[in-house]
């Protein structure tokens, strides 16, 4: 008993640390949007041999089952001796997160009119000119969302953090409290505060961004879907 | 004759300075996705293709076995699959159907004219983004039979409480309660509340001025109205079921006796306890195949029942 509590006061140490620690998280995203955002632009807007083939391997790779892609991640990662690194995870997430944040980015492209760029297009900007300065602007609110369903994803991950994470020093928070769980005594108390401070980040994201991160949401499932 | 094509060819791969310039642009928006999309998505899949076909334990070299792995899978040399896919589908069966009626009924009563709506939306969205593994244990506590809050509830209106995740009927259904809890406001719900929106209003007007009462203006305009986005939810809410892992892991971890060993935990486990990897991949595609196939199926159905507007 007294073992057990001390290792559940210790693993709940590591998980205040943890707060500090998984600063890496917004990484991801920010990349992840930055690319996305430009490809599906590339996707829905530019006439090219492929762009049909690609826009639905993204619905292929967004199908794809999670626990699928870990298993060669886990090889190719094993190779190169990243794993037991918070690198493995900056490096692996954007294996779901960016065909989502694509698909998202896709969805809201089709709901601005194309008239806009075609007339900067005409007023002789080039390509880059229509979109960082015409296109972009109006999509600030799908980056936003996109940006902040990336940020709470990487926060909450389980699976693949708790797969190519092994020391306690290196855990997420979602692994940490899964391991306190598997001790058979329950420290309750401990766990439910983990709880709590693994949800505070997210609820303080989504009370900034709601606004945004609906909209986002809602245009790739309504004009998207046919 | 040749002479001409040829010429044809030669002048439709001449590319103007100005098409050069335009194709140059698009590569430039598209190089960094494409490079994202190979290493991140094509690569992964392409190795995942090639270990299935092998055997492989990480400690020696990969080998390769043929359709072994797969004839091993299906044909009865693992008795965990078979069962293991069916509570997936019954999981999914349970849940999904139930999700979207809970997400279009909590979207239905947010589209009236309400107070404070961002804050009841908030408050139906939250469960959706708390992690699930934090999400699983509030419910290992709810459902606990000595200390959990459900307990006297029970006692209350005088009914035996089941023993929810330690009980083989129940195991199941209770993680499909969980995830009613978790994703019934989420975003199907917020999907649901979009499509609520834009329903024409003349429509509405029109069958009202018909005669039509609020069920028949439900049965008759909202549904059909919302079909292209009830389909979209199905779709996202079959392929989420059959994929669930994190909630089932933490909550039950696969028991009592099997009972909530889903196709994924069969997965988890085969690769990453007992590292049995191209047996695992294989496994993965087994699942990856079944969820393209019903997707696939899902669109050619879809035309008997969804209704696009315009087009």
């Amino acid at each position: 008993m007294g073992a057990e509590r001390r290792r559940a006061a210790e693993t709940f140490a590591t998980v205040f640390f943890l707060v500090g620690r998984f600063f890496p998280c917004p990484f991801t995203p920010l990349i992840s949007t930055a690319v996305a955002s430009l490809g599906a632009y590339g996707l829905t807007r530019l006439r090219w041999r492929g762009a049909n083939t690609f826009s639905s391997l993204i619905l292929v790779a967004y199908l794809m089952p999670g626990i699928m892609m870990l298993i060669p991640i886990y090889q190719v990662f094993s190779k190169l001796r990243l794993t037991n690194t918070l690198l493995s995870l900056i490096i692996s997430y954007p294996t779901f997160g960016l065909p989502f944040a694509t698909w998202l980015m896709m969805g809201y492209y089709s709901s601005i009119p194309t008239e806009l760029e075609e007339a900067a297009l005409i007023d002789g900007c080039n390509r880059f000119q229509a979109f960082f300065r015409v296109v972009l602007p109006l999509t600030k609110p799908a980056l936003l969302a996109v940006m902040l369903f990336g940020v709470t994803q990487a926060w909450s991950e389980f699976l693949y953090a708790y797969v190519l994470i092994y020391s306690e020093d290196k855990m997420t928070i979602p692994v940490g409290l899964a391991q306190m769980i598997t001790v058979d005594v329950l420290p309750w108390g401990e766990l439910s505060a983990a709880a709590v401070i693994m949800a505070i980040p997210v609820l303080a994201i989504y009370t900034l961004g709601q606004r945004f991160m609906v909209r986002g949401l809602t245009a790739g499932a309504i004009k998207g879907g046919g | 004759m040749a002479v001409a094509e040829a010429q044809a060819a030669r002048s439709k791969m001449r590319m103007t300075a100005r098409e050069r310039r335009r194709a140059f642009q698009g590569y430039a928006f598209l190089t960094p996705w494409l490079i994202g999309f190979f290493a991140f998505t094509a690569l992964p899949i392409v190795v995942s293709v090639i270990l299935s076909f092998t055997r492989y334990s990480v400690l020696r070299p990969p080998q390769f076995i043929g359709l072994k792995n797969y004839r091993h899978a299906l044909l009865g040399g693992d008795d965990l699959v078979w069962p293991s896919i069916g509570r997936s589908f019954y999981y999914a069966i349970l849940s999904v159907p139930l999700g979207l009626i809970a997400s279009l009924t909590i979207a239905i009563l947010l589209n009236q004219k309400l107070r404070f709506l961002a804050f009841w939306r908030t408050l139906y969205f939250l469960p959706s983004l708390t992690p699930s593994v934090a999400t699983a244990y509030i419910w290992r506590w709810l459902f606990n039979p000595e200390i959990g809050v459900l307990k006297p509830a029970f006692e209350f209106v005088g009914l035996p409480m089941p023993r929810w995740f330690s009980s083989m009927e129940w195991a199941i259904p209770s993680l499909v309660i969980v995830s009613l809890w978790q994703n019934a406001g989420g975003s199907a719900m917020i999907i649901f509340l979009a499509g609520l929106q834009d329903v024409p209003v003349e429509l509405m007007e029109a069958a009202e001025i018909d005669g039509a009462g609020r069920w028949r203006k439900f049965w008759h305009i909202t549904i059909p109205m919302l079909s292209p986005v009830i389909f979209f939810n199905f779709i996202m809410g079959i392929i989420g079921a059959l994929r669930v892992f994190d909630t089932a892991f933490v909550a039950t971890g696969g028991g009592p006796a099997y009972a909530t060993w889903f196709i994924s935990l069969h997965i988890y486990q085969t690769a990453f306890v007992y590292f049995d990897m191209g047996y695992a991949a294989a496994l993965s595609w087994l699942l990856a195949a079944i969820i393209i196939t019903l997707t696939i199926l899902q669109f050619r159905l879809s035309k008997y029942w969804v209704f696009y507007q315009g087009g």
